[in-house]
């Protein structure tokens, strides 16, 4: 976590980024994959960081993620 | 582990009939949650929408997604929460939140005050449903709100309280969370401005975030469920995720309304 603070620091003074494209695909505040990738996201977030209750926002797009991870 | 539960969004203005088939639905593919944002722009408001969704469906559970504490007195919301988890046998959930949406407090002349303002209005709401919603009379001496025995009808069929979901990116309402409510949801963080802070959008910020809801639950984090929302990016199913991710900001930017 310490090295990450020093990365983005750097990124910050160098370019203005403050936040990775890797960082981005990782957020638990981001939902952009494939259902596979998604599905997968949502196993790991629950897996590492406990979290079980996930809003999808519109019914459809995410329809085929719930299918697989309903009731599990 | 805890099974998945998930919400989804019902489309916000519909007919009766359209909001009937969304929750039918939502039901059959899985959806435990259907939820109504609650704004007073471009919208049925959250309550009888919500009504209508639990009369079309048996399991599925309803909350506005999410009440903004500023527009009712809390004893009359509960009234209108207690109604609504009578009529759906139970199946109520409880979001709110102490409002961010400036422009609909400026509308209607409701003051928009500073953010620890609203977060305490929000604590002493939250103790005043709870009040309502318990069996006999009830009396509460706030700096925002005053009860005086007052024994409210109807109470929730869950008791002594539907689930509260309260959500937020900071640690004040966090800590709140831990201490109030069963269902707690992460957010980034939003500085003055209404800016998220990317830095808060990360899987060590997140971590961060449940340290302090485990910090102000203690014993109480075992029965705390852990949500999270898409709140900075629209949700997008693609096979090649890296072109959208590499055009989403990366520095500061404005929080999308939702």
């Amino acid at each position: 976590m310490a090295r990450g603070r020093i990365t983005s620091a750097r990124l910050l003074e160098r370019t203005g980024v403050v936040i990775t494209p890797e960082e981005l695909l990782d957020s638990p505040h981001i939902f952009i994959g494939s259902i596979e990738g998604l599905t997968e996201k949502f196993l790991r977030l629950r897996e590492e960081l406990g979290i079980s209750s996930i809003m999808i926002g519109e019914l459809d797009p995410l329809a085929a993620v719930v299918g697989r991870l309903s009731g599990t | 582990m805890r099974p998945f539960r998930f919400l989804a969004e019902a489309r916000s203005i519909a007919t009766g009939q359209e909001l009937a088939d969304t929750a039918c639905r939502a039901e059959s593919i899985g959806i435990d949650v259907l939820v109504i944002p609650d704004h007073l722009i471009g919208q049925l408001a959250p309550i009888p929408a919500l009504a209508t969704i639990a009369a079309a469906t048996t399991r599925l559970r309803v909350a506005a997604f999410v009440l903004n504490n500023d527009l009712r007195h809390p004893a009359v919301l509960a009234q209108d929460l207690a109604s609504l988890d009578v009529l759906s046998e139970g199946r109520l959930e409880i979001a709110i939140g102490a409002g961010w949406n400036q422009p609909e407090y400026t509308a209607i002349g409701v003051p928009f005050d500073p953010t620890p303002v609203r977060q305490a209005r929000l604590r002493e709401a939250i103790t005043v449903l709870k009040g309502c919603f318990a069996e006999g009379a009830f009396s509460f001496s706030g700096e925002h709100y005053t009860i005086t025995d007052y024994d409210a009808a109807p109470k929730t069929l869950q008791q002594p309280h539907p689930p509260f979901f309260i959500g937020g990116g900071g640690r004040r309402t966090l800590t709140l969370a831990g201490q109030e409510a069963q269902i707690v949801g992460l957010a980034p963080r939003i500085r003055p401005g209404v800016i998220v802070d990317p830095r808060s959008l990360t899987v060590a910020a997140t971590a961060e975030k449940i340290g302090w809801v485990r910090d102000a639950a203690g014993d109480r984090m075992a029965d705390i469920e852990i949500n999270i929302y898409p709140s900075v990016s629209p949700v997008i199913v693609t096979e090649r995720p890296w072109p959208e991710v590499e055009s989403l900001p990366r520095g500061c930017w404005n929080v999308r309304a939702s």
